[in-house]
């Protein structure tokens, strides 16, 4: 599933704040890479990601949903997001 | 005294034992509102301090005292974290409002911040205007949040496999369990899972309700004007803003949010007018 733009944008933003990325975060492209590839996101900060997408959207992530292909890429992180939203 | 601001730390005595406060007000005159602050909880009210401190002075200057109190369990009060109960915390919040009521002879505001929004809604009795900043919506997710940090650090350390519905089975067992070094106790977090803003009947409140982050054009969550548009739609209309400011309960390093607290002024004093 491809994510709107308003979900592209809102979930950057969450990258931005959740992890600190400056400048960083207006260069994220669907393919870009991010778990393995952005050193400040760790195990803990997957969580704090998490939380704030749930804040944000109202929707629930269940314990088997969290896994590391969702985190792989923007793109695939953004994607995610629209599933859970429409879901 | 500093810019017209009296800033008085005190243990009040409560049933319950000696409690923590400290009070914002303006020198030599009433305040004109007077607002109790609901704090966030564990981690967040750690990263939450500065930006608290700042605006609760920055009211006082505005003409409007501020108590924050120490729950019980928590930062100078006194008690142990994991023998604090969502309603011995409830209590807190009664006494800590008739203390203000006798102190300032006017209905406190409640002014919930994260999970503070979570007791704003289960005080009982008359209505008090209602002020919430980022508020967690509903309990029962922050709970499975705070789980999963558990979950999160027993991955780290080699114990794969705990699941969040398992850690909730236990709570419900009657376990304490340890969370990022907070003993959760289940009398605790059991009836805060139960709490949710969605559910919560405001009635004849006034609420504004504040959401801030630091991009540059954002917008008040989804989740928030859901709950939002429901309220309407029962006769409670709320105010639903977001301002741009740093996201101060989150961030790795302390950061300052001196944005809230203007809006906040904004936003209360038009509800007054």
């Amino acid at each position: 599933m491809n994510a709107s733009q308003d979900t592209i944008d809102a979930v950057r933003g969450i990258l931005e704040q959740t992890l600190s990325l400056g400048p960083r975060a207006a260069q994220l492209t669907p393919a870009s890479r991010l778990l393995g590839a952005i050193p400040e996101l760790d195990s803990m900060a997957v969580i704090n990601v998490l939380t704030a997408m749930e804040d944000r959207f109202g929707f629930a992530v269940e314990d088997d949903e969290i896994d590391a292909q969702t985190f792989a890429t923007f793109g695939s992180l953004a994607a995610f997001v629209e599933s859970k939203m429409s879901a | 005294m500093l810019d017209g601001v009296v800033a008085t730390a005190a243990f009040e005595t409560f049933p319950q034992g000696a409690r923590f406060t400290m009070q914002w007000a303006p020198a030599g005159r009433a305040p004109v509102r007077t607002l109790l602050l609901l704090p966030p909880f564990g981690e967040e009210m750690n990263k939450s301090r500065r930006t608290l401190a700042w605006s609760a002075r920055s009211f006082a200057r505005h003409g409007w005292a501020v108590l924050a109190l120490d729950l019980g369990g928590t930062g100078d009060s006194a008690g142990d974290f994991g023998d604090a109960t969502w309603a011995g915390w409830l209590e807190d919040v009664g006494c800590a409002l008739d203390l203000m009521k006798r102190r300032f002879g006017t209905q406190p505001t409640l002014w919930g911040v994260r999970g503070g929004s979570l007791l704003a809604a289960a005080v009982d009795g008359e209505a008090h205007d209602v002020l919430l900043w980022q508020p967690v919506i509903n309990g029962d997710a922050y709970l499975t949040q705070l789980l999963r940090l558990r979950v999160a650090n027993d991955a780290f350390a080699g114990r794969e496999g705990t699941t969040t519905k398992q850690l909730r089975a236990q709570l419900e067992a009657g376990e304490t369990l340890e969370v990022a070094g907070y003993d959760l106790n289940p009398e605790l977090v059991l009836p805060l899972g139960r709490t949710s803003l969605a559910a919560w009947q405001p009635g004849d409140r006034r609420i504004a309700w504040l959401e801030t982050g630091a991009e540059t054009d954002g917008q008040p969550s989804p989740a928030g004007r859901r709950v939002v548009d429901d309220w309407a739609a029962r006769g409670t209309p709320a105010d639903l803003r977001w301002v741009r400011g740093e996201p101060f309960w989150l961030t790795q390093d302390i950061s300052e949010n001196t944005t809230l607290a203007q809006a906040s002024i904004e936003l209360l004093d038009a509800v007054t007018a």
